[in-house]
């Protein structure tokens, strides 16, 4: 019988695997669509090695988030039978990775939705391409930071440790906020929520559809498809 | 005739046996074992029995009073309670064995028995003798146990816990010398803990006790002298922790640390832990929410209302 916690260091191992992957594809298609839109004053080969790739790092990166989640999952699965509840209630390091875990698995879920919602188009729209990418680079660095708690875990220490002081964030240290604070975060946040939603169906903005024509008055972005021909130059 | 009285005195006598014998069918004495004697009593009574003493501290030949009390069981018969030094069914559990000499017994009369017993039991009763401690230095253990009939059945029940006794300064002590590991004096805790025990001893041990506010909760024979103490069956508060070692050669020794079980405070954590994580979650999916509405105002405005 293999012990539970190994089948954690596995899924942990999983998560952070594919989570890396879809990160580091994501990142590349924004470099390759910035080369790609500048692509008069970028050396030929880089734009020619842009155009041939960022539709397959697109893709890629949606994979890799949504392996990445479901590994995740996993891991918090297997994390419960790793972590009996009384070391659970005993360490803080414990409480703030799960917590943080439970964050990176809901933002990284922000990733999948905004990209499943809007597909390939999102990267012709500058705003959306923009929180995309912004909502990409947190929850890795969200990610990263529950790896260096682990870290701490299992070796008492993380090589991100000189951010942790540079910044002083200590691991150690309850990330809790009292429970009357919380609920009015919650509520607060619920509003928030409801309001979007509110203008959204104001707006008519559930009907959106991301595509070049409809986004290109500021910035001319085009979609990183799977082709191999350099788009014509405009 | 004579038939009948015949069977009117057998009914009588067996009717009234079990109440009559309440241990040994007798009446106070100073040479009861703890072992059953003449009348077992092995059903176990729903009485409680708890003892305390003057001082648990004492010098060679001090004197002390150590009382015992009896709550529930069977009101109205004959009770009869017992002061040994073990609660195995052995010779030598009479107080005398291990060097206590009793003064008096509760029976307020000139016997120094350490077994009373009361024919008109009122369902509770405090039960005092008066000892000298034994003269050699040492730890040493008393126990009680109540003994009662009641609807044909002879019932006991037992003070596992018993009093510990330190007779001398510890440093001249014979028996095992303990210390306990964890938690440590005074410490705050919460849920399920591990008390660890060390008791390094040159003579093999024969067992270790685990005792919580007096009650014993496990006996371990062997290495390592540890426990799992779920705390969450005790009340928040202050407890003290018992380890009571006895060696092959019957030399007692043990070490007992006081600790503050503070649940309250752990489940407040707890929840307040849920709640963050459930809020944050919230306000994640909140803030996406608004920045993806932002961004697809601005693409709105920025292509001038195309959809």
């Amino acid at each position: 019988m293999i012990d539970m916690s190994a089948w954690h260091a596995l899924t942990a191992e999983l998560h952070a695997g594919f989570l890396t992957m879809s990160f580091v594809c994501i990142m590349a298609v924004a470099l390759a669509q910035i080369a790609v839109r500048l692509r008069r004053w970028m050396p030929k080969i880089l734009v020619s090695w842009a155009v041939k790739t960022r539709g397959y790092f697109e893709a890629a990166g949606l994979v890799g988030a949504v392996l990445g989640i479901l590994g995740l999952l996993l891991s918090a699965w297997t994390g419960m039978y790793a972590w009996p509840y009384d070391v659970l209630i005993n360490d803080p390091i414990v409480r703030n990775k799960i917590m943080l875990s439970a964050f990176a698995t809901v933002m990284w879920t922000g990733v999948v939705f905004i990209r499943s919602r809007f597909g390939r188009g999102l990267w012709t729209c500058s705003p959306m391409a923009a929180l995309y990418v912004a909502l990409t680079f947190v929850s890795f660095g969200l990610l990263g930071t529950t790896g260096s708690m682990g870290a701490h875990i299992t070796k008492g220490g993380s090589a991100m440790d000189p951010i942790w002081n540079f910044v002083g964030f200590e691991v150690t240290s309850d990330l809790i906020l009292n429970s009357n604070i919380a609920a009015l975060v919650a509520i607060v946040s619920m509003g928030a929520l409801v309001l979007s939603l509110f203008v959204a169906k104001r707006y008519d903005l559930f009907q959106v559809k991301l595509e070049a024509a409809t986004c290109q008055r500021l910035f001319k972005w085009d979609e990183p498809r799977i082709e191999y021909e350099m788009p014509a130059k405009k | 005739m004579s038939l009948l009285l015949l069977l009117g005195a057998l009914t009588l006598v067996v009717g009234a046996a079990p109440v009559m014998t309440a241990y040994q069918g007798g009446v106070g004495s100073s040479y009861n074992e703890y072992d059953c004697g003449g009348s077992c009593h092995t059903k176990v009574s729903t009485a409680t029995v708890s003892m305390t003493a003057s001082n648990t501290t004492l010098t060679p030949g001090a004197s002390v009073t150590v009382s015992v009390t009896v709550t529930g069981g069977q009101a109205g018969s004959i009770m009869g309670v017992i002061l040994v030094t073990t609660l195995s069914p052995v010779p030598e559990s009479l107080p005398s064995a291990k060097g206590w000499t009793i003064i008096s017994d509760p029976s307020n009369s000139a016997s120094t028995f350490n077994y009373h017993e009361v024919s008109n039991y009122a369902g509770s009763g405090t039960y005092a003798w008066t000892l000298t401690a034994p003269q050699t230095n040492d730890a040493y253990q008393l126990y009680a146990r109540a003994m009662h009939g009641g609807g044909g059945q002879a019932f006991a029940a037992n003070c596992e816990a018993g009093i510990s006794f330190i007779v001398g300064t510890s440093g001249t002590l014979t028996g095992p010398v303990v210390a306990i590991i964890s938690p440590i004096a005074g410490e705050t805790v919460d849920g399920s803990i591990i008390v660890s025990a060390s008791i390094p001893s040159s003579v093999p041990l024969a067992y270790a006790v685990l005792r919580i506010d007096g009650v014993e909760r496990e006996n371990k024979t062997a290495t390592p002298f540890s426990w799992t103490l779920n705390t969450e069956e005790l009340s928040d508060g202050e407890h003290v922790i018992n380890v009571t070692a006895v060696d092959s050669g019957g030399h007692v020794g043990y070490k007992q640390v006081s600790f503050t079980v503070d649940n309250a405070a752990a489940n407040t954590l707890m929840l307040n832990w849920v709640w963050t994580m459930a809020a944050g979650s919230i306000a994640i999916i909140a803030i996406v929410s608004v920045m993806m509405v932002v961004a697809l105002l601005i693409r709105r405005r920025i292509a001038g209302g195309a959809k």
